[in-house]
């Protein structure tokens, strides 16, 4: 659990900061309007809060620093599981070798709704695991497995290949330890 | 066939993608693990800017090093699957104003274009008719 302030956790969670404000007296969008703010001088948030929020929301850049020193990003599909985040890739692949070698990783999710203005940056120690059966939890929703959101169906015969690369140990697991969240928001002027 | 399959975009095909996005994942730190924030795509002719919130912690990692990875991705389905990585060195513009907000703008100078079209699976599967 990353230790902050209760009232900063109510504030980065609250939904009804997004909601329409149509029917919101002044005084009421003033506060939402403040709690906005907040959100986006980035409020750190509670581990569970960033968790959820991979749940919901799987989608996520996996973020790493390459050799040259230039930060660079994965776009990957993660699944939450006994507290942590993981992915599955291939373990000769290039993301694979910058995120070992610094130990620690990062990665940004932004919210599937439109209409919600949250972004997770979380980010924390990284390490391969070995989880043969990852594809048969993730489709059979193990009991450690979290919702899996609104991903794209993966088609069979792709599932297939990945779960045959799992077997045959081409593929593995990277593991990121959260220590560090918070919720900041999507730059926009429309 | 041998080998991984070719699944990048044209430079064509990049432009067009990029025309039609207006999110981007920025990544900068060049210290600790790499920062994301979410962005404002800015794309015309060809050149590459984008604009974060002013107060995003992003903006001072970006500011100290210059180096950055935008990321452009859509998943509407496996298939329909594409994305552009784009790693360069930022110059900073002036800042905007837009009503109660402020926005760092970053002109991107680009060294490396990654990119990838899930599309280009099927077709590649697809035997000519």
């Amino acid at each position: 659990m990353i230790a902050v302030p209760e009232s900063l956790v109510q504030r980065s969670t609250a939904s009804n900061v997004f909601r329409c404000t149509h029917d919101l007296d002044s005084d009421e969008i003033g506060r939402i309007e403040q709690e906005s703010s907040m959100i986006g001088q980035s409020v750190e948030i509670a581990l569970q809060d960033a968790l959820d929020f991979v749940a919901a929301n799987p989608h996520v850049f996996l973020l790493a620093r390459r050799a040259d020193g230039y930060p660079t990003a994965y776009a990957m599909m993660a699944r939450v599981v006994d507290g942590a985040v993981e992915f599955s890739t291939y373990r000769a692949s290039a993301k694979v070798k910058n995120l070992l070698r610094d130990g620690v990783g990062g990665i940004t999710s932004v919210a599937e709704d439109r209409d919600d203005p949250r972004v997770l940056v979380a980010s924390g120690s990284i390490a391969a695991a070995e989880a043969p059966n990852w594809v048969d939890e993730v489709e059979g929703g193990s009991a450690n497995a979290a919702n899996l959101g609104d991903r794209p169906a993966v088609p069979s015969d792709i599932s297939d290949k990945v779960r045959s690369r799992h077997d045959s140990g081409k593929r593995t697991v990277l593991r990121l330890e959260i220590d560090k969240a918070r919720f900041s928001r999507k730059a926009g002027r429309l | 066939m041998s080998g991984k399959r070719d699944i990048s975009m044209s430079p064509e095909e990049i432009d067009l993608f990029l025309r039609g996005h207006d999110l981007v994942i920025v990544a900068g730190g060049s210290k600790g693990p790499v920062e994301g924030a979410a962005g404002n795509l800015l794309y015309e002719g060809g050149e590459v800017a984008f604009e974060l919130c002013s107060d995003d912690p992003v903006v001072a990692l970006i500011e100290s090093d210059k180096l950055v990875c935008c990321a452009v991705e859509q998943f509407p389905s496996y298939y329909e699957i594409k994305g552009v990585m784009l790693h360069g060195r930022a110059r900073r513009r002036p800042e905007i104003e837009s009503g109660n907000e402020r926005f760092a703008v970053f002109d991107l100078v680009i060294e490396k274009t990654v990119s990838f079209d899930f599309g280009k699976l099927v077709h590649e599967a697809t035997p000519s008719p």
